[in-house]
């Protein structure tokens, strides 16, 4: 039971019509009652990942267990039924709510679907979410349209609590809210995780609320996961350039000022990806066997994986060459 | 209780609207002297009196009589009635056939293309003369008028549902609801169609208006309910030959059919921008 990950990908591929590859071979594992982060610029598929996870979207290739079932293997109707173990939360606390549904409706929606509990204990469970994610149980009668963005996502949040799930994907939980109330739903998440030890997949561009919420984090660039590491190593000792550059970028008031690594040009397209390594285009060390081969996760240091030929930090030295930008675009 | 709280919203937006408040006004003043026929008619609207025929507009029948010596006004009353009674059992008749294949068509993508080509199929021929023709197939009577004119009537409807339907498809609770489990029905009736809806009341007050009109057509062209029944379009039609010495006949139906359809459309406008969803949220 306990090395039998909650959720395991390997090899997802997925396709978008038109030749987009928004994921392009990955590789997961999130064990019971832990949390990884997913992080990544917009575009380059961690959404689609989060939402392969739950099958969602069907996936084109590659193997999805759930404890261990494969996932892909499920009728329609077993689908459903295993739904009642995952929760999602989505980005937009304004679209993800249906206007016609009264809140208590929303909560006990996955309630009833389940056939859990008659309509008494599905009314007492509706107050219990409420309070759970810091709402009233006075505010069960009152429609979505009726909340503020933070209050809505907590509702997202107890409706994806609802049936009790194992595994929480949160797909850019905070990053339609303000600032003042991202706080707020992050310490939320934080608090929630502990308490039902979620397994939690928080996929964000927000590499300050990864750290805050995820021990481990995977980073995403073109639609493959570049380097994986407990949360220490990506911050302290990133080795894939990428996430040298990410890393750079965040503000961190206690540290001491850094060198601000600048990527030059684009994200190349998803639909025509470059040979070889997606990020060579914009990498400050790349080679000719970086267009020829392509990288895949080597273990770096313990539990520390990287897809990269040339990995390490920056030195000095190459940062001055390249003014801090990459030499050759 | 709550759900009591947005109706008065969208009411008094409505409410609010004057064509919404003008259309209201008209389409009720038809509609009360359809339901109140009985009471309101001086005279049996099928009663012929031959010592009163063609009488003009006066005292003892105040919009005069036709060749029969029939009540114009008592006629008329009574054939508002018939005429909204096919209306609305049209408009009602479309909602339900129409709004179910255009729900399936824009939910289910298999079913899109058959039902929707069937539609297309319907539509190719202009609506009146479809539902002339199928009338005059089936023979002059009130249920096969009402069954002509919702043929006619339901790929408008069916299209309307399924653009709508295809729209909040892709919004986002609709993949919440199917990640929590829902079934596609649920998602369908619990997600999808409540959030539809109100493309498709609008249209079907157009609907409403159109089939009033078609039917006095069938009945001005005698495929509509037989005679002696009193249908707005069977009264102008019985008035054609006598327009220049009495054309009160045709006059009186002809403008009770321009203030029904006059007060549908307004409504329906009023309606159409009460529901706009680009609004919803700028009123919130």
């Amino acid at each position: 039971m306990t090395d039998v990950p909650l959720i395991e990908a390997r090899g997802l591929h997925k396709t978008f019509p038109g030749g987009v590859h928004a994921v392009d071979g990955v590789d997961l594992r999130l064990r019971a009652g832990e949390t990884l982060g997913l992080v990544g610029e917009s575009g380059c598929g961690k959404s689609t990942m989060a939402r392969l996870l739950l099958r969602l979207i069907e996936p084109d290739e590659g193997v999805l267990h759930f404890r261990g079932e494969d996932l892909r293997a499920l009728g329609a109707t077993r689908l459903r039924q295993m739904r009642r173990d995952m929760g999602i939360i989505f980005q937009d606390p304004f679209g993800s709510l249906n206007p016609r549904m009264t809140v208590s409706q929303l909560l006990a929606e996955p309630l009833v679907v389940h056939g859990i509990g008659n309509r008494a204990a599905r009314a007492q469970r509706v107050a219990e979410l409420l309070t759970l994610v810091g709402l009233l149980p006075e505010h069960a009668a009152r429609y979505p349209h009726e909340f503020s963005g933070g209050q809505r996502q907590r509702i997202a949040i107890a409706r994806a609590l609802a049936s009790r799930p194992a595994l929480l994907v949160c797909d850019e939980p905070t990053s339609a809210l303000d600032v003042s109330i991202q706080a707020q739903v992050l310490n939320l998440l934080g608090d929630l995780q502990h308490r039902l030890a979620l397994g939690v997949l928080f996929v964000s561009h927000n590499l300050a609320a990864v750290r805050h919420l995820a021990p481990r984090v995977a980073v995403m660039y073109l639609g493959r996961v570049v380097e994986e590491a407990p949360r220490e190593a990506i911050f302290s000792n990133p080795q894939h350039p990428y996430t040298q550059a990410l890393i750079s970028a965040v503000v961190d008031p206690g540290a001491p000022p850094r060198r601000r690594i600048v990527l030059r040009g684009e994200v190349p397209s998803p639909a025509n990806p470059p040979s070889g390594c997606g990020f060579r285009t914009r990498c400050l060390r790349a080679q000719r066997r970086c267009a020829e081969e392509k990288p895949y996760l080597t273990e770096q240091g313990p539990r520390h994986l990287a897809a990269c030929h040339f990995p390490g930090q920056y030195t000095m030295a190459e940062l001055e060459r390249a003014g801090t930008a990459p030499a050759h675009s | 209780m709550a759900v009591a709280k947005r109706v008065p919203g969208t009411w008094s937006r409505l409410l609010a609207h004057p064509s919404f408040r003008l259309g209201l006004v008209l389409f009720a003043l038809v509609a009360l002297c359809g339901l109140l026929a009985a009471w309101l008619a001086p005279y049996d609207p099928l009663r012929n009196n031959f010592r009163a025929r063609l009488v003009a507009p006066g005292e003892a029948h105040w919009l005069g009589t036709d060749r029969f010596g029939r009540d114009i006004l008592s006629r008329t009353l009574y054939g508002a009635q018939v005429s909204l009674r096919i209306g609305l059992a049209v408009a009602g008749v479309t909602a339900l056939v129409g709004g179910a294949v255009g729900a399936l068509a824009g939910f289910a993508r298999r079913l899109d293309g058959p039902l929707m080509r069937f539609m297309d199929a319907l539509m190719a021929f202009p609506a009146v003369l479809l539902a002339i023709a199928l009338a005059a197939a089936l023979g002059p009577s009130e249920v096969n008028a009402i069954l002509a004119l919702s043929i006619a009537y339901v790929p408008r409807t069916a299209r309307v549902m399924r653009a709508g339907v295809m729209v909040v498809r892709e919004f986002p609770f609709v993949e919440g609801a199917q990640a929590i489990g829902a079934s596609s029905t649920r998602v369908l009736l619990r997600h999808v169609l409540p959030n539809a809806l109100a493309p498709l009341v609008v249209q079907q007050t157009y609907v409403f208006a159109l089939a009033v009109l078609a039917e006095a057509v069938l009945s001005f062209l005698g495929v509509g309910p037989p005679p002696p029944t009193p249908t707005l379009g069977g009264i102008i039609s019985e008035g054609r030959d006598y327009i220049q010495e009495a054309p009160w006949i045709s006059i009186v139906p002809g403008i009770g059919i321009a203030l029904t359809v006059l007060g549908l459309n307004l409504m329906g406008d009023g309606l159409r921008d009460a529901l706009d969803p680009r609004l919803r949220d700028a009123v919130r």
